[in-house]
Formats: C-alpha cells, sequence, structure tokens
C-alpha cells in the first residue's frame, strides 16, 4: 500500500464506500429498491458529474468558475425555450449547451483579458442568472415561478422499466468523463491546458497563449454545465423552475474539491452525491415514511446530499486538492 | 486598486502566495507584496506594495478614486437594469420613479431601514472574513441558525423584561459562530475550500429551519399554513413604527464595533496583515490557522445577529413562516452591499441602505407592472461588474489618453 500515489488510495477507498453503500442498501431494503435507488442515483447524478468534469477540465486550465450554478440555471431556461420553439430535445440540448458556451466565454474573457477576480465574477454570475430565469419565466410564458413542459415529445426520450425510468443520456457522464480524460492526458491542447494551469509563467515566456488556452478550457466548462442543465430541466425535472439547480452546481464543485481534479475520484464522489439525492427522493414516497414527511421531515431528507458533502468532505484523507495556481491570477505583465 | 482587490485566498498550508515552480524559476508570484511578473521589456507590473502602505494615511485622492471605482459598477447596474426594463416595454424613467417611490414612500423608508439593518449585519460578516483572505459566503446559514436560536429563546422560554431580548441576541450570535464553526474546522484541519462548506451549510441551514418552523416551532393555533411561534412580547425589540424597530440602532452599532475591531486592535491588525499577505503574516508570528478559525465564529455571531433582528425585530407579525420569505437572499445580498461599501465596515454600513432601497423597490416595481427581479439583474451586475475594475480603469486611461492625443496642449505635438 506504501507505494501507491495519494490518488489510487483515495480511488480505492472511494471504490469501497461505495461498495459499501450499496450492498447496505441491498441488507436494508432488498434487491429492487436498491437498483432503482441506484438508476436513480445515476440519473441524479449526471447533472452534477457533467458540470463537475467541465470545471475539470477548465479548473486544469487554472481557472474557477463558481457561476457554474447560473450556467446550469440559464442552459435550463434555454433548453425548455428552445424545446418548445424546435419540438426537438436535441436540438433544445444543443442550445443549451450554446448558452453555456457563451457565458463562460463572457466569465474566461473577464478572467484573462479582464484581469477580474474570478470568485467575484462567479458570485456575480449566478446572482444575474437567478435574476435572468426568473425574467424569463415571467417574460416568456407569464408563470412566476416554474415552467412545465407540456408535451412529453420534447423531452428526451426514456423506457419505462419496473425499476423506474431509463434513458440513454444516463451514460452522458461516463462519455464526457472519456472524452476529458482523452483530451486532457492524450492530446496536445491537453497538455497545453494542465501546463497552464499548472504553471502560467513559465507556459506563457514558451510561447503558449495561455489566456487562450484557458479561455478554450473554460468554455468546454461551460458546455457540459450547459449540458447539465439541459438535462436537469429536459429529462429530470421536465420544465424549469427558479431555482432549477438547488445547488448542483456547487455540488459539482465539492466533487471537484474532493477530487482534487482526478476524473475517477470526482465520478465516485458525485455518484455517491446522486445516491444520497435518490435515497431522499424515494425515502419521501415510501410509505413508512408519509407520517414524517407530511409533518415537516421532507426539509431533513432534502438536507441528506448537501450533509454528505460536507461530511465526505471532512472524513476522507487531505491531500493536496488543487493545481497549485488553482484561483489565484495569473496577469501577463505589459 | 481598491482594497477588494487586496486580500488574496487564504491558504492555510504555506503555499500562499508562491508556487514552488515560480519560486524555482527564481519568480515570486506573490500578490500582494513583492509581485514579480515575467518581465517583457523590463516593465514591472504595478506593484501593490505601495497600496498597503497609503492605507493609513487615506488622502482625500484616495476617496474620489474609491468612490470612481464604486460609481462604474453602480452604473453598469443601471444601464443593466434599464435595458430589462426598456426591453420589457417600460420605460428608463420608470427605474428613477420607483426608486424616488420607495424612499419618500413612509412605509417604504421604514421597511428600507429595517431590511438595511439586517443587511448591513450579514455585510459585515462576509467583510471580516475578507480582511482575513477568507470567502465566507456562509451568512445566509449563519442567519437561518441565528433565527433559529432566536425563535427558540425568544418565544419558548419566558424571561424576565430587561434580560429576555439580551439573551435572544446573545443566543443568536452565538448559534451563528457555532454554525460557521465546522466550516472552519473544515478549513484549519483539512484545507477545504470555504466556499464549497458555506453554500452547502446554506443549504443545510435553509432546510434546517424549514424543518423547526413546521414542526418544532408550528404554531398549533394557525391552521392557514405554517407559522413559527410569535416571538414574546418581552423578547422582542420595541417597534418604533412598523416595520422599524430599534433593532435599526444595531446597523450602526455593530458595523461600528467591526471598524474598530479591524482598525484599532491588535488582533484586527492582524486579521487584515493576513490578507494583505498570509506568508508574511505568518512568518511575523501571526498564527494563520487560529485567525482563519476565529474569523469564521466573529462572522458567523454577526450574522447570526442579522438572523435574531430578522425574527425578533419582524414586526408585525414576529413569527416566520415555512417558507421563509422574510429571511431569504440577505446572504448574497449582503456579498453585495460588502462590495458597494468596498469591503469596509462603516462603507458597508451606507450601502446597506442603499441596497435596502433597491430591495425595497421590488413593490415599486411590480405596483407600475415591471418585473420585479430586475432589482435582482441590477444586484447581480453590480457584483459581476466589481469584479473586474481592471476594464474601467484601462477603459478610463484610454479615454484620457485618446483625448490628451486629440485635445493635447501644442507642444507635445
Amino acid at each position: 500500500m506504501a507505494s501507491l500515489s495519494a490518488y489510487a488510495k483515495n480511488r480505492i477507498i472511494l471504490a469501497a464506500v461505495i461498495l459499501a453503500l450499496l450492498a447496505g442498501l441491498d441488507v436494508a431494503l432488498g434487491p429492487t429498491p436498491t437498483i432503482t435507488i441506484t438508476i436513480l442515483g445515476i440519473a441524479a447524478m449526471t447533472p452534477i458529474g457533467l458540470a463537475a468534469i467541465g470545471e475539470i477540465v477548465n479548473e486544469r486550465g487554472g481557472l474557477v468558475n463558481i457561476g457554474i450554478e447560473g450556467i446550469m440555471v440559464v442552459a435550463g431556461l434555454t433548453s425548455i425555450m428552445a424545446a418548445e420553439a424546435s419540438g426537438s430535445p436535441y436540438l433544445a440540448m444543443l442550445a443549451a449547451m450554446a448558452t453555456g458556451a457563451a457565458i463562460a466565454f463572457v466569465f474566461a474573457l473577464i478572467a484573462t483579458y479582464g484581469r477580474g477576480s474570478q470568485i467575484i465574477a462567479g458570485l456575480g454570475l449566478n446572482l444575474v442568472a437567478l435574476g435572468v430565469v426568473a425574467l424569463g419565466l415571467l417574460d416568456y410564458w407569464g408563470t412566476p415561478g416554474f415552467h412545465m413542459l407540456a408535451d412529453d415529445s420534447e423531452r428526451p426520450p426514456r423506457i419505462f422499466t419496473a425499476y423506474g425510468p431509463l434513458s440513454w443520456l444516463y451514460l452522458l457522464t461516463f462519455v464526457a468523463a472519456f472524452l476529458a480524460w482523452f483530451l486532457l492526458s492524450q492530446t496536445r491542447f491537453g497538455m497545453h491546458v494542465t501546463a497552464s494551469g499548472n504553471n502560467p509563467f513559465v507556459t506563457d515566456a514558451n510561447g503558449i497563449d495561455v489566456y487562450r488556452v484557458r479561455i478554450k478550457a473554460c468554455v468546454i466548462g461551460g458546455v457540459l454545465a450547459g449540458l447539465a442543465g439541459a438535462f436537469l430541466a429536459l429529462d429530470y425535472l421536465g420544465g424549469v423552475t427558479k431555482d432549477v439547480s438547488q445547488g448542483r452546481g456547487f455540488m459539482a464543485l465539492a466533487c471537484i474539491v474532493f477530487g482534487a481534479l482526478d476524473i475517477p475520484l470526482v465520478l465516485g464522489i458525485a455518484f455517491v452525491f446522486g445516491l444520497t439525492e435518490a435515497i431522499a427522493l424515494w425515502a419521501q414516497n415510501a410509505p413508512w415514511a408519509k407520517e414524517f414527511v407530511t409533518a415537516g421531515g421532507n426539509s431533513f431528507l432534502l438536507m441528506i446530499p448537501y450533509l454528505t458533502v460536507i461530511v465526505a468532505l471532512a472524513l476522507f484523507p487531505g491531500f493536496e486538492r488543487l493545481s497549485r495556481m488553482i484561483g489565484e491570477n495569473y496577469w501577463r505583465s505589459q | 486598486m481598491g482594497h477588494q482587490e487586496d486580500a488574496g485566498h487564504l491558504r492555510l498550508d504555506g503555499r500562499n502566495g508562491a508556487s514552488r515552480q515560480a519560486v524555482a524559476a527564481g519568480r515570486g508570484t506573490g500578490r500582494i507584496g513583492a509581485r514579480c511578473s515575467i518581465r517583457r521589456g523590463g516593465q514591472l507590473r504595478r506593484d501593490r506594495v505601495h497600496h498597503s502602505a497609503m492605507s493609513a494615511t487615506h488622502s482625500r485622492g484616495d476617496w474620489l478614486h474609491e468612490a470612481s471605482l464604486v460609481a462604474a459598477p453602480l452604473l453598469l447596474g443601471f444601464a443593466a437594469a434599464a435595458a430589462v426594463i426598456v426591453v420589457n416595454g417600460g420605460s428608463i424613467g420608470m427605474l428613477f420613479t420607483a426608486f424616488y417611490n420607495t424612499v419618500t414612500n413612509r412605509n417604504g423608508l421604514l421597511q428600507t431601514v429595517a431590511s438595511g439593518t439586517a443587511l448591513a449585519l450579514t455585510a459585515q460578516c462576509f467583510i471580516i472574513g475578507f480582511r482575513c483572505g477568507v470567502f465566507n459566503i456562509g451568512a445566509e446559514g449563519a442567519l437561518f441558525a441565528g433565527a433559529i436560536a432566536a425563535i427558540q429563546v425568544g418565544a419558548f422560554w419566558p424571561l424576565p423584561q430587561g434580560i429576555h431580548l439580551a439573551a435572544v441576541m446573545l443566543a443568536a450570535m452565538l448559534a451563528g459562530a457555532a454554525w460557521l464553526y465546522p466550516v472552519a474546522l473544515l478549513k484549519t484541519y483539512r484545507n477545504v475550500n470555504e466556499i464549497v462548506t458555506t453554500i452547502m451549510m446554506n443549504f443545510i441551514g435553509r432546510y434546517l429551519l424549514a424543518f423547526f418552523v413546521m414542526w418544532v416551532f408550528r404554531d398549533t393555533k394557525v391552521d392557514t399554513g405554517a407559522f413559527s411561534v410569535p416571538i414574546r412580547p418581552t423578547g422582542r425589540f420595541p417597534v418604533i413604527a412598523s416595520p422599524l424597530t430599534w433593532a435599526c440602532l444595531l446597523a450602526v452599532v455593530v458595523p461600528v464595533v467591526a471598524y474598530v475591531l479591524l482598525w484599532h486592535t491588535r488582533f484586527g491588525a492582524h486579521i487584515r496583515a493576513t490578507g494583505y499577505n498570509a506568508d508574511a503574516a505568518r512568518g511575523a508570528g501571526i498564527d494563520v490557522r487560529r485567525l482563519g478559525a476565529m474569523v469564521f465564529l466573529a462572522g458567523g455571531a454577526a450574522a447570526g445577529l442579522a438572523g435574531c433582528v430578522l425574527t425578533a425585530g419582524l414586526s408585525p407579525t414576529f413569527k416566520v413562516g415555512e417558507d421563509l420569505s422574510a429571511l431569504r437572499n440577505f446572504g448574497l445580498l449582503g456579498i453585495s452591499v460588502a462590495m458597494i461599501g468596498r469591503n469596509h465596515p462603516l462603507g458597508a454600513m451606507l450601502a446597506s441602505f442603499f441596497v435596502a432601497a433597491v430591495r425595497t423597490s421590488r413593490f415599486q416595481f411590480q405596483k407600475m407592472g415591471v418585473a420585479p427581479e430586475v432589482t435582482e439583474i441590477f444586484i447581480g451586475v453590480v457584483i459581476f461588474a466589481f469584479a473586474f475594475p481592471y476594464v474601467f480603469q484601462s477603459a478610463a486611461t484610454w479615454i484620457k489618453a485618446i483625448r490628451r492625443s486629440r485635445w493635447g496642449s501644442e507642444e507635445h505635438g
């Protein structure tokens, strides 16, 4: 064990924790509910995981985009608008990805050429996004809180099994993870991204335009965050609400803080978060929890995913979680 | 370049301002202090060392400079809000009418001052952290925790007249501080990014308060929805004119206390030193870890007090509904207040009333038929614009250069 790197150790521990969780569910509830919860968990993991993988690419480049929560809500709004306008869920997802790319592009411009503070810009982005979504709901449809898709054909296709709805989109996270791994470790652009994140000074001096690389990495992150928002609105909820993401963007950030930009770790912890969310949802509908739920215990169950984040961050052994230059602004001198 | 940019992000593992490779390459990368960037053309970038020395001697030029740095984001916010209104079919004049009506209307003014109190307090929470290099966004969660404590002590504990209110305030402050303590621990011992933990705690706090309101604190005599038991009359802030209570005094007292703490005590000097350059502070013998934890406690106490103000000062009902509508958003708005106030406690005191007026103007906008969300967009754009002062500075320099080249004196040819 001593020869394993910290990453490998954490991966093994995380895998063991996941298996233990699933085994525990199996023992407590039986195989059928466990499979249902697992599938629901993968569905719940998709928005968090997609946003997290996008943010991995972004943070490898050296920028921290706290605004992915805002990107997700706005992309959710655009995807619903596009779904209604075009009738195709896939065009809607493309529209959402384009929205995410645009917002991330503005943010990246400010963080590089604009020499702005990334954290404050991200916070502002989140606020503006919430306002824009609320405004959009009011202006476009006249409904001030939420808007559900009326036509089921505008949603991505899913098959209804005995274990709950299944959709090809649930595999999106894993596809994105593979693509991100390939991009970051097997392409020259990926090398540039990692270099820009680790040491922009030397990278820039070597002729790689750090600003451009960071902007591209940020846009990729925005695209994935937009896709996460589209999935949330189109598939998971079937509509858009004022706070559609419910803090999932920040859970994605927590995944990255936990996983230190390592893709398997981030995927694993995203799955744990998704699983806890699935358990919370499932418990709300369980017959033995009816009294608890109607009397207000609902809120307690909703708390579980967020508590899990904190517990996970507290329990797992700490190591260099973020690249050294994370959040520190690199600004070229004149 | 205001104080806002000067506080770098505090890392408790010794990596503030110096990345190993850069140091090995012979270049310091400290954010503040000695910032040597790659020299291209032999030009050292603007060094910020002089600014920390200047902080003790504010000249009038500094005030003007700071004011102009605030003006640009506010103008951008106004422009964005005006754009939203115009796109929605209104006229720009509606913006000014709404704000004017808010402050001239008696009820609007009272509501503004009442909201401004809580905003000033949550702003202090962010400011104290920011001055130490910590991004404490947990004001909302600490506010909810303080509200829980305030309702528990205020509504359920019968205490004599004079002590009750003091006990409520104390309980709220302790609860708020205790709420952020786990965040402080995580940051100190695991170097976990406090942004993520505080935001998670915000959500947990919201659901926890909702749970308490709907179940533990539920007012069983009311059946038109879930409300908490009203605070007992002895535990309330004395009312001046509903919705204004004497809690508004806190909006003056707490910022002054924070100002004195930060600039006139040794503790405050340590905080600011850590904010400017944590490595230098550690080298000077300041216990950076303990300091980082204590600013969370202090900020949590301030935000908890805000929660107390929003429950024991929530005239005329003094009770909380299950949607927590009276307590929502004060955390993020507090951050906007802090920024508009240039991260200075007294500046935040003034800014809090401005932002409270913006918030209260929602009703006016609704009356005029404009979507009230325009206020959220205004605040959001203002915060966003505070992120990149450099853009405004270079724009101003560019304009000045053009003017000089067009209308400059002849001798420069």
